[in-house]
């Protein structure tokens, strides 16, 4: 939903590091986007080329690197990795437990920038 | 042909709305006015419970309610009648707030002689999540019609807020809602939130809550 508001952020971050970077063109922008983050690539992308037309990031492929939910364990201080949080119960994949703490899934970073 | 080079950036994409609201915490801060960011789905009770709010503290602080909404005036003529400064925040068709809108509704409600503000978000689970607002405290509400099961469906808001507003437990009868399925998901997520079970209807469990807000607002203050 709002998909369209974090494209002009990302669109703006990146014309200006190609810039100045002296970039004549952008071809690729990779993202990494952990599962808590409502954003749907598809979509993303749809916005992303609307808003980009008149830019040197009009031809751009947009990757989107998934990033898991990472939890640690209360009892045994192990990490479990979950791609889907909605499997239920979560437990530790080393001890059993479902006493588990959330440490990332929640990020969404522009990684790098494929440049002429 | 020129050859494609690559640019490494590792930068958050909500950097500069992350700076702008931290920003607009630190001047809140120096001016010892508290802002509460209330989010929550459409109809889960957020103008109610901002009422049953005004009730208990609006006699003990100044308050003010910011009212974002895509657009319409009804909420903040609502909350008007009780004699609690307001205003609404039209978002232009967005979803949600960020911190540049939220500077510009602090400045259009003037809230130095303020000792508290409420800002009622947009009404949604998604969005507004994304949107660090430059608020003191972030604070959702889930209603009993809801279902216990949102934990699952919209992690980021329930990994990102303070508390937890649990509001119409007057219905809870009527519903399938484990209100212990409900604190255990939730503590997976989160497991420093605050969790108050009230109804806005009946007026039930608004002590506590208000406790809270007085405390947190006693700190931020101090």
């Amino acid at each position: 939903m709002h998909e369209l508001a974090v494209m002009e952020n990302i669109l703006e971050i990146a014309v200006d590091f190609a810039k100045k970077n002296g970039a004549k063109e952008i071809k690729q922008i990779n993202l990494s986007i952990g599962v808590f983050s409502g954003i749907i690539p598809k979509y993303a992308s749809q916005f992303f080329k609307m808003i980009a037309k008149d830019t040197i990031a009009k031809n751009v492929k947009l990757e989107f690197e998934s990033l898991p939910a990472r939890f640690i364990c209360y009892e045994c201080s192990s990490e479990t990795e979950y791609e889907n949080i909605s499997v239920e119960p979560l437990t530790c994949s080393s001890c059993g437990s479902e006493k588990l703490r959330l440490i990332s899934g929640r990020e969404f970073r522009i990684q790098s920038l494929e440049i002429v | 042909m020129n050859e494609v080079r690559i640019l490494e950036i590792k930068k958050s994409v909500y950097e500069d709305n992350d700076r702008e609201a931290d920003k607009l915490r630190e001047r809140l801060h120096r001016e010892k006015v508290f802002l509460l960011n209330l989010m929550s789905s459409p109809g889960s009770g957020k103008t109610s419970v901002i009422l049953r709010t005004i009730e208990h503290l609006g006699s003990q602080l100044k308050m003010g309610v910011m009212e974002a909404d895509i657009d319409s005036a009804v909420d903040a003529e609502t909350v008007a009648l009780t004699g609690t400064k307001a205003i609404q925040l039209h978002t232009g068709g967005m979803c949600h707030l960020d911190a540049g809108m939220t500077e510009s509704g602090i400045d259009a409600l003037e809230t130095t002689d303020l000792d508290f503000v409420i800002l009622e978000n947009v009404g949604n689970l998604v969005c507004p999540a994304e949107f660090d607002t430059g608020a003191s405290k972030n604070v959702m509400i889930l209603s009993i019609p809801e279902g216990d099961d949102k934990p699952l469906k919209y992690p980021l808001m329930f990994s990102k807020v303070d508390a937890i507003i649990v509001n119409k437990i007057d219905v809870l009868p009527y519903f399938n809602f484990d209100i212990d399925a409900l604190r255990k998901r939730v503590t997976k997520l989160n497991p420093d939130v605050s969790i108050f079970e009230v109804s806005a209807k009946t007026g039930e469990g608004f002590e506590k809550w208000a406790d809270w807000l007085k405390k947190e607002i006693h700190l931020w203050k101090n």
